[in-house]
């Protein structure tokens, strides 16, 4: 059995964090509606981290501070004056209705910050 | 009415992909990691550890603990060693009013540490050793 290595408690800086996804028009309609399933991906960019951090990102209602999707994972960090480049892609994520939603990002259940995103309709 | 979760599509183990890292440092993300919830359960902890305050003059170099709780519908979230406090509607909104006082706290008593009274050099003493400028 593999010996489950201690988390490391030197909080990472986050230098940057990003929200692709693809814009795109319901052709059935013309038009987008709620609620509403999109694909999203996370991109980040970390440095000042160093040794075993899991990893956990939260797809929240920002609003409501629902969770709404996580994704876990672990990152290892050999030295801090590195920078690491990481890359989520989530299933499509359902967006219930317009808002404002965001990703909240933890290493070793340290929140770093995060993202946010904001749906709503496009005007025709 | 369809469910929240009849709409979602899984593409099986490759739904989460890591990619390879330009640098030394690794990622490692497990076959299927996604939990997609049909209902939305509110997501607010009672405590957490803050490491960053989104400034990008400051860093955290030993996370601040904060503990969140609720008054007259708002969030409230406290840096207990610091006896500081963020509000906000939110959780997020809680935490970025909390990270903007901290980061003003240090560097206000940054620039004035040489005429700070008892009080202020305890409050200053736990800042310098969490927070450092980058």
């Amino acid at each position: 059995m593999a010996e489950e290595q201690p988390a490391s408690r030197i909080p990472p800086f986050l230098l940057g964090a990003l929200v692709c996804d693809v814009a795109a028009t319901d052709p059935s309609t013309g038009n987008g509606k709620f609620p509403a399933v999109r694909p999203m991906s996370l991109y980040l960019r970390l440095t000042d981290a160093e040794g075993h951090y899991p990893v956990r990102v939260d797809f929240v209602h920002a609003e409501k501070d629902a969770l709404i999707a996580r994704v876990e994972g672990a990152m290892d960090a050999p030295d801090r004056t590195v920078s690491i480049d990481a890359h989520f892609e989530f299933p499509p994520l359902p967006i219930p209705e317009a808002g404002r939603y965001g990703f909240r990002i933890y290493a070793s259940d340290m929140n770093l910050g995060g993202v946010a995103v904001v749906a709503r309709l496009r005007a025709r | 009415m369809p469910t929240l979760a009849g709409r979602i599509q899984f593409s099986g183990p490759s739904t989460v992909e890591e990619e390879e890292s330009l640098h030394p440092g690794t990622v490692e993300v497990p076959a299927i990691p996604v939990v997609l919830r049909e209902s939305l359960p509110r997501l607010i902890p009672a405590q957490l550890l803050l490491g960053s305050l989104r400034d990008p003059r400051l860093r955290i170099v030993d996370a601040l603990q904060v503990v969140i709780s609720q008054e007259d519908g708002q969030i409230v979230a406290e840096a207990v060693e610091l006896n500081e406090f963020g509000w906000g509607a939110n959780l997020g909104e809680a935490l970025a009013d909390l990270q903007r006082t901290v980061a003003e706290l240090y560097l206000q008593l940054a620039a004035d540490q040489k005429r700070l009274g008892p009080g202020l050099q305890a409050v200053w003493d736990t800042l310098s050793a969490k927070i450092r400028p980058r």
